[in-house]
């Protein structure tokens, strides 16, 4: 559930993302996972509620088969391994109330098609990949004409074409840092060209403290895109964190360029459930109004 | 001066039996010292576990042994001593601070291994379970079981392992 009090439009309401996860694992080999997900079913906006919004679409469905013990093979509609907020990008697992457009901007957040995961011991730790081939166009058409969320009106789709490439992830024996590596090229929907993209992602935890940074480049036929952020969390007291995130982007697709500062609090007050205060001011690209947003999620 | 020089040999002499008494008293306790040990239903799967894969059958990662066979793994309950020296061992992390680790495993739909009561329920279940694997103190492990493998009784648990042999005792 989620509360914006954006400047420069309405408040608004709304019944943010209703999602169901439902998997299948007989025990062997194979087992089914999907995701399936309720946008925006209430909406309450000007003082009206509204339920013509909603859209019901699965996140992902897709059949994993492990090839050996250490190798997986995954068919079917996944999340994108580009970066790491993009795969663990529900709500409640998350620190903030805006997802950074480092995450959204430059690469689309599914991909339809086929996928190997690996994993392995690496200097004590582990090591992990995931490689993919994308053809979204022939395997998930509907989805084409989808805009990337909160940027309708901009020409910018939440799909690809086509695409190609993974990721390598480094983790330390305690798991408290994290080291990812992605690559990608892709044609997204509405896009008249190929695109490269080059990604990195890093997690620490010290103690109370979380630093969380990822970075992209995308070369583009007449102009390059950049970005990337870095966003601390402290803890205060029991479930209580400060954040505070500051991101700088480079957007040839929007033609803009410019930096964004969020400061928040959230508050883990279950392990299973999150509320979130958070304020955004930016300078740069605009996908979503800046202001305050007030978000309420639980998993289970 | 004859005093002093047999008490100089005395001396002389007490010293490395001192030591070696010490030793043997420290090195007995250590020795007595138990660790954790990794009981398996299948034979087979002894052969080939070692530390790296145990931490991926642990985590969900690997779900078949190299033959294909579905592997269920077993826990102890979060606030058990047990527990929370194993995960120290083998993640060098508490259940508390991997409990981040499983809630993206959730979005990824990945459960976490089963948990049974105790230590004696554990024993069951890898008894009669094929591919089942779980952890007991190994001062308290049936000589039927098969012990795939031991982890050292990690310093940062905070927990007296000797406890552990002398329950139910």
């Amino acid at each position: 559930m989620r509360g914006e009090a954006p400047r420069g439009a309405p408040n608004r309401l709304d019944l943010h993302d209703l999602s169901l996860f439902a998997g299948w694992d007989p025990g062997g080999r194979w087992r089914l996972f999907g995701e399936f997900e309720l946008g925006e079913a209430l909406v309450v906006r000007e003082g009206r509620l509204r339920t013509d919004q909603r859209e019901f679409d699965y996140e992902r469905l897709y059949a994993e088969y492990d090839l050996r013990p250490d190798l997986k093979l995954r068919l079917g509609k996944f999340l994108t391994p580009v970066g790491r907020w993009n795969l663990i990008h529900a709500d409640p697992l998350v620190w903030t109330t805006r997802r950074p457009l480092t995450t959204e901007l430059p690469f689309a957040a599914h991909a339809s098609g086929l996928s190997l995961l690996g994993e392995g011991a690496w200097h004590g730790g582990v090591f992990d990949y995931q490689l993919f081939v994308d053809d979204s166009l022939a395997l998930d058409p509907d989805r084409g004409d989808r805009p990337l969320a909160g940027g309708a009106g901009m020409g910018l789709h939440d799909s690809f074409d086509h695409a190609l490439g993974g990721r390598l992830h480094l983790l330390s024996a305690d798991a408290r840092d994290g080291l990812g590596a992605s690559l990608a090229w892709f044609r997204r929907r509405g896009e008249a060209a190929d695109r490269l993209l080059l990604g990195g992602d890093w997690h620490r935890r010290r103690g109370r403290l979380v630093l969380d940074s990822e970075a992209f480049y995308r070369f583009g036929r007449s102009a390059d895109d950049w970005g990337g952020f870095l966003q601390a969390v402290a803890r205060i007291h029991g479930g209580l964190h400060l954040v505070g995130r500051y991101e700088y982007i480079r957007s040839a697709d929007l033609g803009a360029e410019g930096g964004a500062g969020l400061l928040g609090l959230t508050w883990r007050f279950h392990r299973a459930g999150v509320v979130k205060l958070g304020f955004q001011e930016s300078a740069g690209p605009r996908v979503q109004p800046d202001g305050w947003i007030l978000s309420y999620g639980l998993l289970y | 001066m004859a005093r002093g020089a047999y008490r100089s040999q005395v001396g002389l002499w007490s010293w490395p039996i001192l030591a070696v008494l010490l030793m043997g008293i420290s090195g007995g306790a250590l020795a007595a010292a138990p660790g954790i040990a990794v009981v398996v239903h299948d034979p087979a799967l002894a052969a080939g576990l070692d530390r790296a894969s145990l931490a991926r059958i642990y985590r969900r990662w690997q779900r078949i042994d190299t033959a294909g066979r579905p592997l269920v793994p077993v826990n102890l309950p979060a606030d058990a001593p047990l527990r929370r020296a194993f995960t120290q061992a083998l993640f060098r992390q508490s259940p508390e601070d991997m409990r981040g680790f499983w809630d993206e495993r959730y979005f990824q739909g990945v459960s976490p291994p089963t948990v049974l009561a105790s230590p004696e329920a554990v024993e069951r279940f890898v008894r009669r379970t094929p591919g089942a694997l779980g952890y007991l103190p190994d001062c308290r492990t049936p000589p039927d079981l098969v012990v795939a493998l031991r982890l050292r009784w990690p310093r940062a648990a905070g927990i007296d392992p000797f406890g552990l042999c002398q329950e139910g005792d």
